[in-house]
């Protein structure tokens, strides 16, 4: 039965006394359940473990279906490597808090001093140890938890930002490829009317002129599919760069079609609060001023306490006598009073207070633009869908039965066609700007909006400074 | 000549005797007309008789006798006009009518008209052609203030010629009668036609412009019309002129549109009889195939129908046998369409390439609403493809009415027929 003070000290004990490992998962469940929750994916960090191949695997198996934004989602959530450069920040941060608990290494001293005339040599050994660490310790861990804590929201901020940008990029390959194949049309309704200008030319029916004009048409449609082509690429690339892939894995496919608008908004009114409560970067800034707010107060308590340490030394003096006794040493502090830390620290501590004031006006101001712009594409793709194409669609079908009565020319048709096929293609424009406005309003919101079911306001997860209310 | 007076003079005397002395005094200036066969003809102020003329797809403006002057009332209004099974058109006339009904009077008669003004605007009526008393000229501004939308105005003269006149307004005219207004206004001699007319038809030439798929005209247009019209009818709308074969036949031609009209007939040689400054001598008359009926007049032709068989008669301009077309399409004939025609297809399903070969055989793939197939018409050997200014005179032998008879029954041997090769050469 081990005596219940001795049990109590044990840990202190050990931890003293043997060096504490650093723990290997440096906080990444956090950060992982801090994703999930915001974003719907899961993350994985790539150390040479055995969990890596079936990372791996499933990564392979996502690429060899036809992607879905949140597949992409995922894939990258797990293999861009950008981020898991970033998750040993975490290691980093963990590995300060170790620190900051460990005790200063005890000091040996020994000497060996012959003398110049008759006598022994003089011997002298003692040992030192810091113990202004133990009074210490306790607070210099909190700080370092508090910055841990920070650098943990810090890099689940960043993989959030990261799933935005996938998001974003995901549309406008989807965008670019259906603009693309619209160009691709009103292509085959030029070439016709080259084609039947062509004709009319061969049988003697219009001059050298009219033909080319009619021609001169056809080039610049080719240019513009040229462009969407250039455009594809592009977008394809940033997604590849954004999910990691190269070599098989860069030949991914997407639907060629951007997805419908939803039939309505999920409810928008409290979202500048749900940003303010759940943006990992705002928490991160609360959580440096906590920290710096801790060091602060560690700094100004140990003010006038210096450095002290206690040993134990041992000497045999020339004439064969042995001393022994402790040792105690004291930093008198007369010149430096910490004033300069003080106000270094005041001032960091201001200093992050303001940016995190700076931050949450931001938030807000981003969340109500991103609102005013999803609200704003929904209503300019709805006048596209429900007003303009179907408007051209009739002039289509009023021109086809105007042409069937020999009223208007096959090349007005052919226009009337073009129109509305260009018509469609703003439309698509429109709708890309509205997904590109949603995956912003995410982002500024601080990670997925709830949909019409879970309606309540959202609680607040971490304590609000005073400007945030 | 002689023995055909004679037998009348006979007829005249089983009349009643009082009857008889009825017809000595106007027979004292002329000789005496004779009875008119079909419909029962009108006693004019003078007791004349003469035979009413026929207005294809119209009517004749009713009058009353009051203290022995003819009094007819003409309102001025918009009217819809269908000018023919499918179309429609928004136009302005008289009486509900476009052109207007025909005013029928005889050389003597006094006469009275009534105009009310029911048009969005102020009106005023011209008798063109007509000798009378410089303010019943209808000349708004100049003899008469103009007719306010709601006012009645009235005209009195005697008439003191005979032929073919017209009546239009001279108040905003060009919008007027490009809208449709216009009407006959026809003045029988006193002393009866010599030689007797059997059949007396009056047909006003007019042109429109009525976008395909809207239904009013536009009277800003003043040289790309697409509708020509007789009597406000295209075909195939326009009523048959039928004829019962040896009948003497007038035809009277009115035209205040903007073009010249030259109306042909086939198989017969017309004389031009007349034209709104009056009769032409027997011995200034030529032969014509074809009457240019020139703006601002009227033209009488006349001609004895004694081929039956039918007979088309219409304007030879070709494009006013058209119903609208559009004069800016791609000109595609003879051009081989080939493999153009399923590229469009690709981005126009229900496309197919037209006028490779001219444009027959193409009218049946609908139209927009309120819009005539630019030639239609069905006929006994196949469609007919005509439009605008085109009728059929039926002549027939042994007519008991003048409805419609139908199509005309060749005999054995009067017909165009396909042969093969080897009877060619026999």
């Amino acid at each position: 039965m081990i005596p219940r003070r001795l049990a109590q000290l044990a840990p202190f004990a050990a931890t003293a006394l043997l060096g504490c490992a650093v723990p290997r998962e440096a906080g990444f469940p956090e950060v992982a359940a801090a994703v999930e929750e915001r974003v719907g994916a899961r993350v994985a960090w790539d150390r040479g473990g055995e969990e890596d191949a079936a990372v791996q695997k499933s990564v392979t198996a996502l690429l060899a279906r036809e992607l879905t934004v949140d597949g992409a989602v995922q894939i990258a959530l797990l293999n861009n490597k950008h981020l898991q450069a970033t998750y040993e920040d975490l290691m980093v941060a963990q590995a300060d808090v170790v620190q900051a608990g460990l005790l200063k290494n005890p000091a040996f001293f020994g000497s060996v001093r012959l003398p110049l005339g008759p006598g022994l040599p003089n011997l002298e050994v003692g040992v030192e140890q810091d113990f202004l660490d133990l009074l210490m310790i306790p607070a210099r861990k909190r700080v370092a938890e508090a910055s841990f804590d920070a650098v943990k929201l810090r890099v689940g901020g960043e993989v959030v930002a990261l799933a935005a940008e996938v998001r974003e990029a995901f549309y406008a390959l989807q965008g670019a490829l259906q603009i693309a194949a619209m160009r691709r049309a009103i292509g085959e309704a030029v070439d016709a009317s080259v084609d039947l200008a062509r004709r009319q030319h061969e049988a003697g029916n219009i001059s050298d002129l009219d033909l080319a004009n009619e021609e001169s048409q056809f080039t610049q449609i080719r240019l513009d599919l040229a462009r969407s082509e250039a455009d594809i690429l592009g977008a394809r690339e940033r997604l590849a760069r954004l999910l990691g892939v190269y070599g098989e894995g860069a030949a991914f496919r997407v639907a060629d079609k951007l997805p419908e608008l939803p039939a309505e908004e999920p409810p928008l009114e409290h979202v500048e609060s749900l940003a303010v409560a759940r943006r990992l970067d705002l928490a991160a800034a609360r959580k440096e001023v906590e920290a710096a707010a801790r060091g602060l107060s560690l700094v100004r308590s140990s003010r006038f306490i210096g450095g002290t340490s206690l040993g134990v030394s041992a000497e045999r003096h020339v004439e064969g006598q042995l001393v022994v006794g402790p040792t105690a040493s004291l930093e008198l502090p007369i010149f430096d009073q910490k004033q300069a830390a003080v106000a270094s620290m005041e001032a960091e501590l201001r200093r992050r207070q303001r940016r995190l004031d700076a931050l949450a006006v931001d938030a807000r101001s981003e969340v109500r633009e991103a609102r005013g712009r999803v609200l704003f594409a929904r209503s300019v793709a709805r006048q596209y869908h429900d007003v303009i194409v179907p408007l051209r669609e009739r002039i289509v079908a009023l021109s086809q039965q105007q042409y069937d009565a020999m009223l208007l020319g096959v090349y007005q048709l052919l226009l009337a066609k073009q129109g509305e096929v260009a018509a469609y293609r703003e439309y698509i424009d429109a709708v890309r700007e509205y997904w590109v406005a949603r995956v912003e309003l995410e982002r500024a919101a601080g990670g997925r909006l709830p949909t019409a079911k879970d309606s309540t306001p959202p609680q607040n997860q971490t304590p609000q400074t005073r400007t945030e209310r | 000549m002689m023995n055909r007076r004679k037998a009348i003079t006979s007829g005249a005397a089983l009349l009643p005797l009082g009857a008889a002395l009825l017809r000595e005094q106007s027979a004292a200036a002329a000789p005496p007309p004779e009875p008119a066969p079909g419909p029962a003809p009108r006693a004019g102020a003078g007791g004349q008789r003469y035979t009413p003329v026929v207005v294809p797809n119209g009517a004749t403006l009713p009058f009353s006798v009051v203290d022995g002057v003819k009094e007819y009332h003409l309102i001025a209004e918009p009217v819809k006009r269908e000018f023919a099974p499918g179309m429609v058109v928004n136009c302005w006339g008289y009486n509900g009518l476009t052109p207007g009904p025909l005013i029928e009077a005889v050389e003597g008669d006094r006469v009275r008209f009534y105009v009310t003004n029911k048009l969005p605007e102020r009106t005023s009526v011209h008798w063109h052609g007509l000798l009378l008393p410089n303010g019943m000229d209808g000349v708004a501004g100049l003899t008469q203030p103009h007719i306010e939308p709601g006012e009645t105005y009235v005209y009195e003269f005697t008439l003191r010629q005979s032929g073919t006149q017209m009546y239009h307004p001279h108040s905003d005219e060009m919008t007027q009668m490009a809208m449709g207004m216009m009407g006959f206004f026809v003045i029988h001699p006193k002393g009866g036609e010599n030689p007797r007319i059997d059949r007396d038809f009056a047909i006003m030439l007019h042109e429109w412009f009525v976008p395909p798929g809207a239904f009013t005209p536009n009277p800003n247009v003043m040289l790309d019309f697409n509708m020509f019209t007789f009597n406000s009818r295209v075909w195939p709308g326009t009523a048959p002129l039928v004829v019962k074969t040896g009948e003497r036949v007038r035809i009277r031609l009115g035209n205040l549109s903007m073009d010249n009209h030259p109306i042909h007939i086939h198989g017969y040689h017309f004389e031009v009889t007349g034209s709104d400054g009056g009769r032409v001598p027997p011995l200034a008359r030529s032969p014509h195939t074809t009457v240019d009926v020139v703006v601002g007049t009227t033209r009488d032709i006349e001609f004895v129908a004694d081929v039956p068989g039918d007979w088309i008669f219409h304007c030879h301009k070709s494009h006013h046998t058209m119903n609208a077309m559009s004069h800016d399409v791609p000109n595609m004939i003879g051009v081989k369409q080939g493999a153009a025609e399923a590229k469009v297809r690709r981005v126009l399903p229900g496309y197919m390439a037209m006028g490779e070969t001219g444009m027959g055989g193409m009218m049946n793939m609908g139209t927009p609403r309120n819009t005539l197939p630019m030639m239609s018409g069905k006929g006994p050997f196949g469609p007919i493809e005509m439009g605008g200014m085109f009728t059929v005179i039926k002549v027939r032998d042994g007519l008991k009415s003048y409805d419609d008879p139908g199509w005309y029954a060749h005999p054995a041997g009067t017909l165009a027929r396909k042969v093969s090769p080897p009877d060619a050469k026999k």
